[in-house]
């Protein structure tokens, strides 16, 4: 059983040149267990550089462990690592931490949920952008504080000048993520990731945010992982999306297609759970996500699927691409593409 | 709407009575293993104290001037005093005052301290200012000078040693439990049962006192550890308990003098202190990490 | 400049489709509430001239962002706190002249959902004690039928009968949610008032709680108030809508027809921001909420508005109603 990973079909000319850059993130059987319990379990899916891929699915799914992981910040001994999950080109499970430190901030950065716990109350904004520009560019404090002015211009705070030298709790929610993504576009890393970045704001500043999450990853050509629970929000801002059920990936592929018309009944059954303006009737899926010390043989979610049947319960179904256009991906024995 | 299990997907434990509910509360308690190794100390003092009569070989004030001052042996376990009085007899049953000073010293302090910090706590206003201005006046006082300040007063004895020092409990019991309850009114449910009409005596019994009690269990039983040693402490400074009763901070003082010759009339009753304080820490402890609904 | 339109009760934001035989259960009229900040030197105003009508029966949402006032304004229906100006009638009678028994009936006619749902539960009550408490205090079964009560309700909110020996934190996030709408339908009350009772909760626990909380809503007749900042779950839950904006309603209207033409700028921006999965990221507003201690001149919507116009600076409209009953408070409105 060939196993396809989630990657674009990009034109020829272009594949080329593609093939020859590392894939932003490549990710091959990896699992990560903690305390003997698979957290992510057997999980394979490719990033291309310039590309943004969503990753969704409930809480305990995985997928800010999938993200922390990445960002090489689950090491050994909490965590034990297996397979490969390689970032930029380096792989997290077999790179010494001193590598993995370079990285961080420089070439991949990581957005948080909650920018007020996230920033650090005794330092100015400055002060926080200017740490990874002095780790990793070596600058001194002039050019920091000009590379500083120039990054909050670019995320569309309004007076710069005033706003380095305030604290985190003398800016607003927004304001504050838009410091946070500041930071991690301070060293133009390649990979970006936003865990939840906008699920703390209002809904009319969180389309500012993602607007400008999405502008400023375009303007770098960097790629870009966001972690989201809301399905049409990942349709709008993703090329691609992955969806995770209990650790594992059950749906993969281009995300408007996938997210509007679903194929792996998992993500059909969100994709009806999900709040929609003038949604009709809303179908919650049945049962609840099993806990990580119980996890069911087999299918993980066959307890809760209509479609279960015997094989579903023993055998676990492999992430299979669609015979079709080869870029969807699901984990089921019973839907086929066609 | 039927309630379908399936698609709560619960799999629900089968229904726990009150009595299950004492048993878990006692099974985590006793799973703590300070708890379990203070209780146990703390027991063996008890029935030390309860069966002392059985216990002692000796009559603890029967003196016999030929035998003083010896140590340990197979006569006297733990040698005799300068009176030539059993060491271990006057151990088993200066744990009786010990005992009998810490409980019941801390349950007076606790039935004066703590309605006094509820009052405060829950009426708020002038009243909540009046009795915390007495608390400080009371809290001014380090707990060994207020409790030797009374017993100048009062005179000495037993009963005026657990009076006195439930007296110096007073302040700290309250100032706790007015705390707690102003914690405790703050929460949601306090408010949430105000709005659905709870009248204002069952938003104190079955709201406010059911949360501030275990945290005052806990303070009560740290306490008693701290009178038990005060109340050595009074007695060792000859402002406690009277002679010939058997306490162990009068056997320290009594030993005081002979320390070099005959280390045992200290040690013994000061180990025996010891050993009860910490016994008494631990299980305070442990029923704190067991009362707190995060940790079980 | 503040166009006033004194409203008569005929004039205040009345349901369409609900003929207002008896007294609404609740009426604001002109509601202000202020907080003093810097010391005193400034007022942030939470609520700044609010009318609202709420009929029996019907489900109406508050939507709002940050800054908005709506958590406040639930406050001052409960009567939690008291307002700075304007008046607030519950079923006719204004909250600060209840006598005893009209305080007690209130109480039971008004029930509240917290949105800290674990916290508003007393982690020492069973969840057969608390479901049972409002049903013991309001004298509404005799002391044998409660158990029974207790399993029906249980049964209602779609709870096993066997966690009613089960305390709070034992409970899953939706279970505890659920909890709290049985203890809010115990007293059998006129109207439920919940706030953001579905917050951060997995997409599937959502709509579970949410269709529990429609089916309840259209069963039962009990009105309900929904506070939110979700658009998406107010339509999904609420004939009615309004909007919310720094202390005013700035709209309100059937829900069917406001989703399909907004007429005030800001609802307009508020569906264009939703996310959707037939439309493209659009952020239709810029610059950020302005604080409520420091309102802008005119319409306090001007600041972000994109169709702001000249004179918006100079007036401050009022919520008026349309001919076919909505209410916008906009000197410019969108086309219908």
């Amino acid at each position: 059983m060939s196993l396809a990973d989630a990657a674009v079909e990009a034109p020829p000319a272009r594949a080329a040149a593609d093939a020859a850059a590392p894939a932003a993130l490549e990710a091959r059987h990896f699992t990560l267990r903690r305390a003997g319990v698979a957290v992510l379990d057997d999980v394979s899916l490719t990033l291309r550089p310039g590309r943004t891929l969503a990753l969704i699915g409930e809480s305990g799914a995985g997928k800010s462990t999938l993200a922390f992981a990445a960002m090489g910040l689950l090491q050994p001994p909490q965590v034990a690592l297996q397979g490969r999950l390689a970032v930029v080109g380096t792989d997290v499970v077999t790179a010494p931490e001193r590598t993995l430190r370079s990285l961080r901030g420089a070439h991949m950065a990581l957005i948080f949920q909650d920018a007020s716990s996230a920033l650090n109350p005794c330092f100015t904004v400055l002060d926080h952008i200017a740490e990874p520009l002095r780790r990793h560019r070596g600058l001194g404090r002039r050019q920091c504080r000009e590379r500083a002015l120039q990054l909050l211009a670019d995320v569309g705070i309004a007076d710069p000048q005033a706003r380095l030298t305030a604290y985190p709790h003398e800016l607003s929610g927004g304001m504050q993520q838009r410091v946070m993504i500041a930071i991690a576009l301070a060293c133009e890393p390649r990979l970006l990731i936003a865990d939840e970045p906008t699920s703390a704001l209002d809904v009319t500043i969180q389309a500012q945010i993602m607007t400008l999450i999405l502008e400023r990853v375009a303007a770098l050509k960097a790629a870009a992982i966001f972690v989201l629970h809301d399905l049409a929000l990942a349709s709008q801002v993703a090329d691609d999306v992955a969806v995770m059920y209990a650790g594992q990936i059950v749906e993969s592929g281009p995300a408007r297609t996938v997210l509007t018309a679903p194929r792996h009944p998992y993500t059909r059954g969100l994709r009806a759970s999900a709040v929609e303006l003038g949604a009709g009737q809303l179908t919650p899926i049945a049962g609840m996500v099993p806990s990580l010390s119980a996890m069911p043989g087999g299918c993980r979610f066959a307890p809760r699927c209509g479609l279960a049947t015997a094989q579903c319960t023993q055998q676990r179904p492999p992430l299979a691409g669609d015979g079709g256009d080869g870029t969807r991906a699901l984990a089921c024995w019973h839907v086929k593409p066609g | 709407m039927a309630a379908d299990p399936l698609l709560l997907g619960t799999a629900v434990a089968p229904a726990r009575p009150r009595l299950a509910r004492l048993q878990s509360t006692l099974r985590a308690l006793l799973a703590q293993r300070k708890a379990a190794v203070g209780g146990a100390i703390v027991l063996l003092f008890v029935v030390a104290a309860i069966f002392a009569s059985q216990l002692a070989p000796y009559p603890p004030t029967e003196q016999n001037l030929a035998d003083a001052m010896q140590g340990p042996s197979a006569a006297h376990w733990l040698g005799t005093d300068s009176f030539g009085q059993d060491i271990l007899s006057r151990l088993l049953y200066g744990a009786r005052s010990a005992l009998w000073i810490g409980f019941a010293s801390v349950a007076l302090g606790l039935a004066v301290g703590v309605p006094l910090g509820l009052i405060a706590g829950l009426r708020g206003g002038r009243t909540e200012w009046l009795i915390m201005r007495i608390v400080d006046g009371l809290l001014a006082f380090p707990e060994l000078i207020m409790a030797m300040a009374f017993m100048a007063v009062l005179g000495l004895g037993m009963g005026n040693v657990v009076y006195a020092l439930a007296l110096s409990f007073v302040g700290p019991f309250a100032r706790t439990v007015r705390a707690d309850v102003l914690q405790v009114k703050a929460r949601p449910f306090v408010e949430a049962a105000r709005l659905m009409g709870v009248p204002a005596r069952e938003i104190v019994l079955r709201h406010v006192l059911p949360n501030v009690a275990s945290p005052i269990l806990i303070q009560a039983g740290m306490r008693v550890s701290i009178a038990i040693l005060l109340g050595s402490g009074l007695s060792f400074l000859g402002l406690g308990v009277v002679p010939p009763t058997p306490d162990w901070g009068l056997m320290i003082a009594e030993g005081r003098g002979f320390i070099s010759m005959a280390p045992w009339m200290s040690g013994m009753p000061g180990l025996a202190l010891a050993l009860l304080l910490v016994g008494l820490n631990l299980f305070a402890e442990g029923l704190r990490d067991a009362l707190d609904p995060r940790t079980r | 400049m503040h166009i006033e339109v004194l409203p008569g009760l005929h004039d205040l934001p009345f349901a369409p489709t609900t003929v207002p035989a008896a007294q609404p259960l609740f009426a604001l009229l002109d509601v202000e509430k202020s907080f003093p900040v810097d010391g005193g030197r400034r007022a942030l105003r939470a609520l700044d001239g609010v009318r609202l009508t709420v009929a029996a029966g019907e489900s109406l949402a508050l939507v709002g962002e940050s800054g908005s006032g709506k958590s406040t304004l639930v406050r001052v229906m409960l009567g939690l706190e008291k307002v700075s100006n304007g008046r607030v009638l519950a079923s006719g009678v204004d909250l600060d002249a209840l006598d005893g028994a009209q305080r007690r009936r209130f109480a039971r006619d008004v029930a509240f959902i917290y949105q800290d749902a674990l916290g508003s539960l007393n982690p020492r009550m069973t969840v057969e004690a608390l479901i049972a408490e409002p049903v013991a205090v309001h004298e509404l079964r005799g002391r044998r039928e409660i158990p029974e009560r207790v399993s029906g309700l249980l049964a209602q909110v779609g709870l096993p009968s066997a966690l009613r020996h089960r305390y709070p934190h034992e409970l899953s996030g939706g279970q505890v949610r659920r909890v709290a709408v049985a203890r809010a339908l115990a007293c059998e009350p006129r109207v439920i008032v919940a706030d953001e009772s579905v917050a951060g909760l997995d997409v599937s626990i959502q709509a579970q709680l949410l269709n529990l909380l429609r089916d309840l809503q259209r069963a039962s007749g009990i009105a309900l108030v929904f506070v939110t900042h979700d658009l998406g779950v107010a339509a999904y839950l609420c004939d009615r809508v309004a909007v919310m904006y720094l202390g005013r309603i700035v709209e309100t209207g059937a829900t069917r027809e406001i989703l399909q033409a907004p007429r005030h700028p800001y609802t307009a921006a508020l569906m264009r921001a939703f996310p959707r999965f037939d439309a493209l990221l659009a952020a239709p507003l810029r610059g950020e909420i302005p604080s409520p201690a420091d309102l802008p001149s005119g319409c306090r919507f001007r600041t972000r508005c994109p169709h702001v116009q000249a004179d918006c600076a100079g007036v401050d409209p009022a919520l008026t109603r349309h001919e076919d009953g909505r209410f916008v408070a906009c000197l410019h409105p969108l086309p219908s």
